[in-house]
């Protein structure tokens, strides 16, 4: 077995009961082996066996022994006193261990009740006010694009419908010159054709010079003109008589006709 | 006044009549512990007037509190837990009685004339050590009280306290150092 070492202050616990006797064998050799090796100790074992010394000497004046015999009555009587004023600790007792978690649970309902209807109420914290004048700006703000996208949309529709009457109006415009055009086009292609024509007549009507005057010298014979005949004496006599505009007339109308 | 009677099995039997509804339990138990309970508030207040109303409240506090007594418990130590606590309560209500002076203690002495020489030391050393005990704290009054006068261990004291065990020898050798200094320096 391990004896347990002791410091001073321990060994100096133990005096009182070294002294009176009720240390173990092993404890009381360990105090007499430290007291044998310091005077501290030793001047304190005086001490400590003067003051049990004192102790054990002094008799404790006692209560008579009636007071024993009245004590258990005494008590009965305070005990009914307490009952008949309905007084009792275990009634106190009883009525604070529901009385006090009940009155809790009402008093934290009625504090979270009014915090909720105040916030709900006019009277709003000022982190809710804050927020809540945050919200009205927000909506005023959205109310006001609204309403600017809605003028938007409408000056964009109603510019996309000018837009689209004028593309129309172009359109019509176009329509009108490209008809226009197209009216052109045929008296343009008429005139080159025309043109073409004249150039065609004009040669013709070199060859039909040409001819005549091949012809003319051989004015008793048939003139060819035409073919292998040429004209024949009476259109002849019949071109002779036209001028000479009613004649190159006449040979444009003879062309167009293909003969 | 050292002696402690643990009789568990009939403190056992006692609180089941009790329980059961008959008095007769609860009274036998006030005769068996009143001394003790008596002793252990006295030692701590000192007074006898006032020791004997919170006798009377301990035990008014043991009639209400018996019908939840755990009886594997021992009834004793919890009577012994309750007078302690009634009493260092009250000590530490009332202001700690100022040091019952030699002075004072002579001439109560030397008024009594018929008093024999003997009966007058007796007395005067009773007086003596009551102021002793009075210079102590409350802590150090009821453990002085619990190992030097009921044999207490120091583990049960401990308990009972709920304070350590080296704690609690501290505290008896200071008490008992501190009443010899008193004693010698007014003896």
């Amino acid at each position: 077995m391990i004896k347990k070492k002791y410091n001073i202050e321990e060994i100096k616990q133990l005096m009182p009961d070294y002294v009176i006797g009720r240390l173990g064998t092993d404890e009381k050799e360990i105090v007499e082996k430290a007291m044998g090796s310091s005077p501290e100790l030793k001047t304190l074992f005086d001490e400590i066996s003067g003051a049990i010394g004192f102790l054990n000497n002094v008799k404790v004046k006692e209560p008579e022994k009636q007071y024993w015999v009245n004590l258990l009555p005494k008590i009965h009587e305070r005990i009914e006193r307490q009952e008949e004023a309905g007084f009792s600790w275990s009634k106190v007792a009883a009525f604070w261990k529901i009385a006090v978690p009940v009155a809790a649970v009402i008093l934290i309902a009625i504090i979270y009740f009014t915090v909720i209807n105040r916030q709900s109420g006019p009277t709003i914290t000022e982190d809710k006010k804050e927020l809540k004048k945050t919200d009205s700006v927000k909506e005023g703000l959205n109310m006001d694009l609204l309403k600017k996208e809605i003028v938007k949309d409408s000056k964009e529709t109603e510019k996309q419908e000018n837009e689209n009457k004028l593309q129309q109006h172009r359109k019509l415009e176009l329509n009108k010159k490209q008809l226009a055009k197209v009216k052109e086009e045929p008296t343009e292609k008429k005139k080159a054709q025309e043109n073409k024509e004249e150039l065609a007549s004009e040669n013709l009507e070199e060859l039909v010079r040409s001819t005549s005057r091949v012809f003319e010298p051989l004015s008793e014979e048939s003139a060819f003109i035409g073919g292998a005949g040429g004209f024949d004496d009476e259109t002849e006599d019949e071109l002779n008589r036209l001028s000479d505009n009613e004649q190159e007339t006449l040979i444009k109308e003879l062309k167009n006709s293909n003969l | 006044m050292k002696e402690r009677l643990r009789s568990n099995n009939s403190d056992i039997e006692l609180v089941r009549q009790f329980k059961n509804g008959e008095i007769s339990g609860y009274n036998e138990i006030v005769r068996k512990y009143q001394q003790q309970v008596y002793w252990i508030i006295r030692r701590i207040i000192q007074d006898h007037d006032e020791t004997d109303d919170i006798t009377q409240e301990v035990f008014i506090k043991v009639y209400t509190a018996l019908k939840d007594f755990r009886e594997e418990s021992n009834l004793f130590t919890w009577l012994y837990r309750i007078a302690t606590n009634f009493a260092l309560n009250h000590v530490k209500k009332i202001k700690v009685k100022s040091t019952v002076s030699l002075e004072l203690v002579t001439e109560q002495i030397e008024s009594k004339d018929k008093q024999t020489d003997e009966i007058l030391d007796e007395d005067r050393k009773r007086k003596i050590l009551e102021a002793a005990i009075e210079t102590l704290p409350p802590q150090q009054r009821a453990v002085f009280n619990m190992r030097y006068y009921d044999e207490l261990p120091y583990d049960e004291i401990s308990d009972m306290l709920g304070k350590s065990v080296g704690g609690i020898k501290a505290n008896y050798f200071h008490a008992v150092k501190k009443i010899g200094e008193y004693v010698k320096s007014n003896l």
